[in-house]
């Protein structure tokens, strides 16, 4: 437990790196992890409590830390100067200055090609099944939004094919929001679209400026969605996924084994409760567009 | 209809507690529909679309919004109240002014509300089990774990101490019991009699007492031993305990031993301990040679259904006739004509098991008779499937293997996984026969003919689509008592064209007649 004036180490941070000096509020203390507000901008930055798994712009401390979460209450206040966090009346400060910087940008170009993005979507797909856990019924309600996230998927993908930029909006603004929890499904398929699609750089199955589309209708739809999804959806819009997602598109890229590309898509389908098996949907969809 | 709605500010929660609050609001009386979201525009839509918002509302991405319908309005506006604090763990808003009663948080306090009792069944994660399992044991209750994932040294250590305070521990993953005439987790209701089971097998042991119950038999007790209690480390200590318990039982004239085979050093510890038991002793090693197994009081069954079938015999009174296994006559009369409807490019079986002694044993069996048969669990290590998700040759699947079950109801209760693997089998122009078992009794699906027949249907039309017909075969493993109606279960399964069987073992049998008679058809 820590103790009076404890010096706490941050391990790791995720790129792009957040500006070091910055006051804040507490957002949310949610599931091992803390968020804060930045004053005078609309980001997010948060604190994970995890041992792996680093998300863009936000600092990562080891699960043995995370006695500190108490520390941290809705509406408290965090000021961090020259990298290092404090709180009021409390003798915690978490340091950043010698964390490792972890890279959640795309990995170089990959050697995919058809028969390597085959392969590694039937292994993606049989993963994501395994780990689909059955959710409540919740009425009608969950069938209702399974039928909303089937027609918005197939609409984008028909949509990122033909090139229909305003209508591209149109439905990636329904997808947007779109389901429970605090990232829901339908940023998080989003996200694991605009993942999958990193490999049409390579790949070139789908002219690069329509592909590139998703990535902007995306951005101008990003205010519908709840301040914590929206700063994903701005990261993966601008090319940063989690290192878990990153781990997934260098297994696929790098056409190594299959069964790398079944542990990346394991542990992608292990975060969260729904939302790893939503990012590997939106993951399938991409892969199924550039097999096609 | 009454609406009712109220948005909490910046307020998260997880997708799973969400959709669980929603179901439980939604059960409150007067409610008859509830939801909680956050208040994006598409999940304000989706609830405009789904009839619970009577039209949109300004939207607040960053906003929970609950929205409740029912006929009364007093019930949709008390129900925001209850949703509202359960959100906010407020544990005195209810519905009634009545006390709610405290659930006991633990076995202390279970025994406090129940003293009588002296069983503890835990359901808990695997590495909370054995401490909770522990405690119950030192307030003297006797064990079923249904939790699995608990490594061996800790079931060794949990059942040591058990033998040592003359404590009956069943598990870990057991989830088949039937104790004094209650049936517990996965298991069938069966009459009551003179034959005590136990088995390191769950639908080994459903097996067994069904058709011991089919034919005029009773059960006494059927205990369970969980999968790895005839280990060489744990060395049978469960199967030994319950050998001793039925031996003392006044109301058990039998027992019967079902297992995989053990370990030489292990089945000889356990026979000694039969042989001791001072009753009569019906085993089955499944895949086992009988004939090892003989003398005295011991008799060596090859099949479940032949273990049950000596088990009611001697129950009676009568000195059992085992054979070895043989397709009956009633099915041996009907392979000339089945086999006649598969086409030459039929040629192999396809076995869709929900339950893991059922796999088993119709792999010995198929194997017996027609060689190679490839499988998640397979009986020879050469014969294990590359893609558990692709046939090859003959193959019969365990889909209740953890590989197939993380994350998903088991296939007795959820079909999903297995009518699809149907399906596919059934695009297959080279699959002759399908084999399946269907297994009811409390904890199963409540309707497998419904979850299934369709998809027979559908799969038969695939296949006539390719100028084939698939052969349906399967055993259901129940008892007129069951919640799922046994004969109405039978009635569906054979007007979709599936051949019913008595037991696993004839299916299996009848399965690889076809195959032989149908092979040498074609040779001719």
């Amino acid at each position: 437990m820590p103790t009076d004036n404890m010096i706490i180490h941050a391990a790791s941070l995720g790129s792009p790196v957040f500006p070091m000096n910055f006051h804040a509020e507490v957002h949310s203390v949610y599931n091992q992890v803390v968020n804060l507000s930045l004053h005078e901008s609309d980001t997010i930055v948060s604190l994970l409590f995890r041992d792996d798994n680093d998300q863009p712009g936000d600092v990562r401390l080891d699960r043995r830390h995370r006695s500190l979460m108490d520390h941290f209450s809705p509406g408290g206040k965090v000021s961090c100067q020259e990298g290092e966090f404090t709180l009021p009346h409390s003798p915690i400060r978490i340091r950043l200055k010698d964390a490792n910087r972890v890279d959640c940008g795309v990995p170089d170009p990959c050697q995919a090609d058809h028969s390597t993005i085959e392969e590694a979507s039937r292994v993606i797909q049989q993963t994501r099944w395994q780990k689909t856990c059955d959710l409540p019924a919740n009425g009608g309600i969950q069938q209702l939004l399974s039928t909303k996230i089937d027609h918005g998927l197939d609409g984008v993908r028909q949509l990122l094919l033909i090139g229909d930029e305003n209508r591209l909006i149109e439905n990636v603004s329904q997808l947007v929001g779109l389901g429970f929890g605090l990232t829901p499904t339908g940023d998080d398929i989003l996200i694991g679209l605009m993942a999958g699609l990193q490999i049409n750089k390579v790949m070139n199955t789908i002219n690069q400026e329509r592909s590139n589309a998703i990535n902007s209708a995306v951005l101008k739809c990003r205010g519908k969605t709840n301040q914590i999804s929206r700063k994903y959806l701005q990261f993966a819009a601008a090319g940063y996924y989690s290192a878990y997602l990153i781990d997934l598109l260098k297994a696929v890229c790098s056409a190594g084994t299959l069964g790398d590309v079944k542990g990346a898509a394991e542990k992608v389908a292990s975060t969260g409760h729904t939302s790893g098996t939503d990012t590997l949907l939106g993951f399938l969809a991409a892969l199924d567009l550039l097999k096609n | 209809m009454n609406t009712a709605q109220r948005i909490l500010r910046n307020l998260y929660r997880d997708s799973v507690s969400l959709m669980q609050l929603s179901d439980e609001i939604q059960s409150l009386e007067g409610v008859t529909q509830a939801s909680a979201i956050m208040a994006s525009a598409s999940n304000i839509s989706l609830l405009v679309d789904s009839g619970l918002l009577p039209e949109p509302i300004p939207e607040s991405p960053n906003d929970l919004l609950i929205v409740v319908q029912g006929n009364d309005q007093s019930a949709v506006e008390q129900a925001i109240e209850v949703a509202e604090s359960m959100l906010m763990k407020r544990p005195d808003a209810s519905l009634s002014q009545d006390v709610q009663a405290t659930l006991p948080q633990s076995v202390q306090m279970g025994i406090e509300i129940a003293p009588e009792a002296n069983l503890a069944l835990i359901s808990t994660p695997g590495s909370y089990a054995a401490a909770e399992a522990l405690k119950a044991m030192r307030y003297g209750l006797h064990v079923m774990m249904f939790s699995d994932n608990v490594g061996q040294e800790e079931e060794l250590m949990l059942k040591q101490y058990s033998d040592r305070h003359d404590l009956l521990f069943m598990g870990p993953d057991c989830g088949t019991a039937i104790i004094n005439g209650i049936p517990l987790g996965f298991a069938n209701v069966v009459r009551n009699g003179k034959i005590g089971v136990v088995a390191a097998s769950g639908t080994g042991l459903q097996q067994v007492t069904s058709l011991i119950d089919r034919w005029g038999g009773g059960i006494s007790q059927a205990l369970g031993t969980g999968g790895h209690d005839l280990s060489a480390k744990v060395g049978g200590i469960t199967m030994k305990q319950g050998i001793r318990a039925l031996s003392a039982d006044p109301n058990t004239r039998v027992i019967v031993l079902i297992s995989k085979p053990p370990s030489p050093a292990v089945m000889e510890s356990v026979l000694a301990e039969a042989e001791k038991a001072g009753k009569l002793v019906v085993i089955n090693f499944v895949g086992a040679d009988p004939k090892t197994i003989h003398g005295g009081n011991l008799y060596g069954a090859p099949t479940l259904e032949a273990a049950a079938a000596a088990a009611v015999q001697l129950e009676k009174g009568e000195r059992p006739h085992i054979s070895e296994a043989v397709l009956n006559p009633e099915y041996q009369s009907l392979v000339e004509n089945l086999a006649g409807q598969m086409n030459s490019r039929q040629k192999f079986i396809r076995g869709l098991f929900s339950g893991g002694t059922f796999c088993f044993e119709s792999l010995h069996l198929l194997g017996q008779q027609l060689g190679p048969i490839y499988s998640n669990i397979p009986i020879n290590p050469e014969w294990k499937l590359d893609d558990v998700w692709k046939s090859r040759q003959h193959t019969a699947i365990d889909l209740g293997d953890d590989l197939f079950t993380q994350g998903r109801p088991h296939p007795m209760i959820d079909f999903r996984l297995r009518n699809e693997r149907l399906l596919q089998e059934a695009h297959d122009p080279e699959t002759a026969i399908i084999l399946l078992d269907i297994v009811l009794g409390y904890g199963s699906n409540m309707d497998p003919a419904a979850e299934i027949v369709p998809v027979i249907r559908e799969a038969q039309q695939i296949a006539a689509g390719g100028d084939s017909k698939l052969l349906f075969l399967a055993s259901v493993c129940g008892t007129q008592g069951d919640p799922q109606d046994l004969s109405r279960q039978e009635r569906e399964l054979r007007g979709a064209g599936v051949i019913l069987t008595d037991s696993n073992a004839q299916a299996a049998l009848l399965a690889a007649e076809l195959i032989k008679y149908h092979e040498g058809k074609h040779h001719d």
